[in-house]
């Protein structure tokens, strides 16, 4: 069943000249993790924000089409009934720390007292909250003297600890280092794998490929691709749309022209498959034109 | 402009030892990637740099100026820092204003401001938003404006933290042209970032600092093939470089067209 519903969605902020989303349309069923591509000023930070409810109740300006997440209708509920239900995780944690708490612990403590969470349920979901992304033993240190990074992990975990249906997080890895990512992308496999519904908007293509069951990508506030990893991260039109393409998509299709990665095989989105595909490809004459295989 | 770091200690008023004995000499012109986990340190030795910090112990010396003898608003002649989060370093309500700022406050006359300005808003790709609030711009204008401020001042060295994080490939390609044309003009780059594949394309030479030490100083090719050290510091190495170690090519590729001319 679709958690999450969108269907012909325009936005257009206040005095803007032009819609930042433009007639976007997908479903996404519950436990997938479907990860956002788009340059910069695609769309992706407003697609999060009407898929939290934000646009249109917080920020007005004109919307068009419907946005259902967990069948309640973002035009006809207030934020705080999406509080709990979906999860959304800002770029810059300092935007979303609340301002009003003195330790990481009352931080994580702050969602769960405005949703009413029964107090002897608190400890152990803010401590597993914080486990989870690495913070736990920094409880009792004021979320102002973090790095930008753990400032990050504390906004997730903030949101961790409401136990959402639909986690949705913006660019979440921009101040991580890779270990950082990593954990993060393994916190999101995992909740998605136990049925929360996680959409992610990244720029790092390479946990995407390794990590996300499906990807849309945004141009200029349309989507103008839906699909799996491999077919989405490997089309041409990414690189028009400022995306680009990992480096081994791109060895691939640059040893295309040099004879040495077959023209009829897929391109590579992965370490794995780019590995496997230019092992096999020395297997055969330059220019040979059999159809290969997938290396996966 | 050589740079010369001699010894240096710096911990932290609550008690973290950021820097343990950190020795470090960069001869002008040299493009100089810091890598490391968060809380290595990278940041803490890029500013001691520009004097944000001061050693405790140990001594830095930029040219013939020791930073402790220096204000840092003296230094700012010599070395030129942008931050990670540009929000921290834009205040001006005009895109030109906020690059004006450094050249106008260095002593520069108006007409030499102008033409500092016009070039570095040039080399970012901002001269049609010169007239815009940087707050109207996304992130990674904002971002672009930051680096223009510290370009237009003209300093021999330049110091950028994190400067592809927030950005998108077209933009990332940009900055590496960008890059490229001041190490042409001469200028010392250092740079402080995980991105691997950025640096492995872009920079010369690699430190490593674990802990508050450098563990590695090395030139691209041989900092990634010491394997080991790199990942008990976690590092992960450019896809592309790993591409070639898995593939066991004999030179170490850092950029695709390495790989594919090892390949053939």
């Amino acid at each position: 069943m679709a958690v999450v519903e969108v269907q012909g969605l325009s936005y257009t902020y206040p005095g803007a000249d032009s819609p930042a989303l433009k007639d976007i349309s997908f479903q996404v069923e519950a436990g997938q993790l479907l990860a956002v591509i788009g340059a910069n000023g695609a769309g992706k930070s407003s697609l999060c924000l009407a898929l939290a409810g934000l646009i249109p109740t917080l920020f007005h300006g004109q919307m068009q089409g419907a946005v259902t997440v967990c069948g309640l209708d973002t035009r006809q509920h207030h934020p705080g009934q999406f509080a709990g239900r979906v999860g959304l995780v800002l770029q810059n944690p300092a935007n979303q720390l609340s301002g009003m708490r003195y330790t990481v612990y009352e931080e994580v403590a702050f969602g769960l007292e405005n949703l009413g969470t029964p107090r002897q349920e608190m400890p152990a979901r803010i401590e597993n909250a914080l486990q989870q992304v690495g913070l736990a033993g920094l409880g009792e240190r004021s979320p102002y003297t973090l790095s930008g990074g753990q400032q990050q992990r504390l906004a997730l975990a903030s949101i961790l600890a409401m136990q959402p249906n639909v986690l949705v997080l913006d660019e979440p890895t921009a101040m991580l280092d890779p270990q950082g990512s990593q954990a993060l992308f393994t916190i999101i496999y995992k909740l998605a794998r136990a049925g929360t519904t996680v959409i992610i908007a990244e720029h790092h293509l390479e946990w995407i490929a390794s990590f996300a069951d499906r990807v849309i990508a945004l141009a200029e506030g349309s989507l103008f691709l839906d699909g799996a990893p491999g077919e989405v991260l490997s089309s041409p039109r990414l690189l028009q749309a400022g995306i680009g393409w990992l480096r081994y998509t791109r060895a691939a299709h640059l040893g295309q022209d040099r004879g040495v990665w077959p023209v009829n095989r897929a391109l590579p989105v992965t370490l794995n498959q780019a590995v496997k595909g230019f092992q096999t490809a020395q297997l055969y004459l330059p220019g040979q034109e059999q159809d290969h295989a997938d290396p996966d | 402009m050589l740079i010369q770091i001699d010894h240096i200690h710096f911990t932290y008023p609550a008690g973290v030892k950021a820097l343990d004995d950190v020795s470090l000499l960069i001869q002008p012109g040299e493009k100089v990637a810091l890598v490391g986990e968060n809380g290595s340190g990278k940041s803490t030795l890029a500013r001691h740099l520009n004097g944000l910090l001061r050693p405790q112990s140990g001594s830095v010396w930029i040219g013939g100026w020791q930073t402790t003898r220096h204000s840092p608003a003296k230094l700012a002649r010599r070395v030129a820092y942008v931050f990670q989060n540009p929000d921290e370093q834009l205040f001006q309500q005009r895109v030109w204003d906020e690059v004006a700022f450094g050249p106008q406050n260095l002593g520069f006359s108006p007409e030499q401001v102008r033409k500092m300005v016009e070039q570095a808003l040039e080399l970012m790709g901002l001269s049609a938003s010169s007239q815009l609030n940087p707050r109207d711009l996304g992130y990674s204008g904002r971002k672009r404006v930051a680096l223009a401020s510290a370009i237009a001042m003209q300093t021999p060295t330049l110091i950028f933290d994190e400067p592809t994080a927030g950005l998108d490939a077209s933009e990332q390609e940009q900055l590496g042209k960008v890059i490229a044309s001041l190490h042409q003009q001469g200028k010392t780059i250092l740079i402080i970032s995980h991105d691997m594949d950025f640096l492995a394309e872009n920079l010369d030479r690699f430190v490593l600092l674990q802990r508050g030490r450098i563990v590695l100083d090395a030139p691209a090719q041989d900092f990634f093939s010491q394997k080991r050290v790199l990942e008990a510091c976690g590092v992960i190495s450019p896809q592309i470089t790993r591409l070639s170690q898995a593939l066991k090519q004999p030179s170490l590729a850092l950029s695709v067209e390495q790989f594919l001319d090892g390949w053939e």
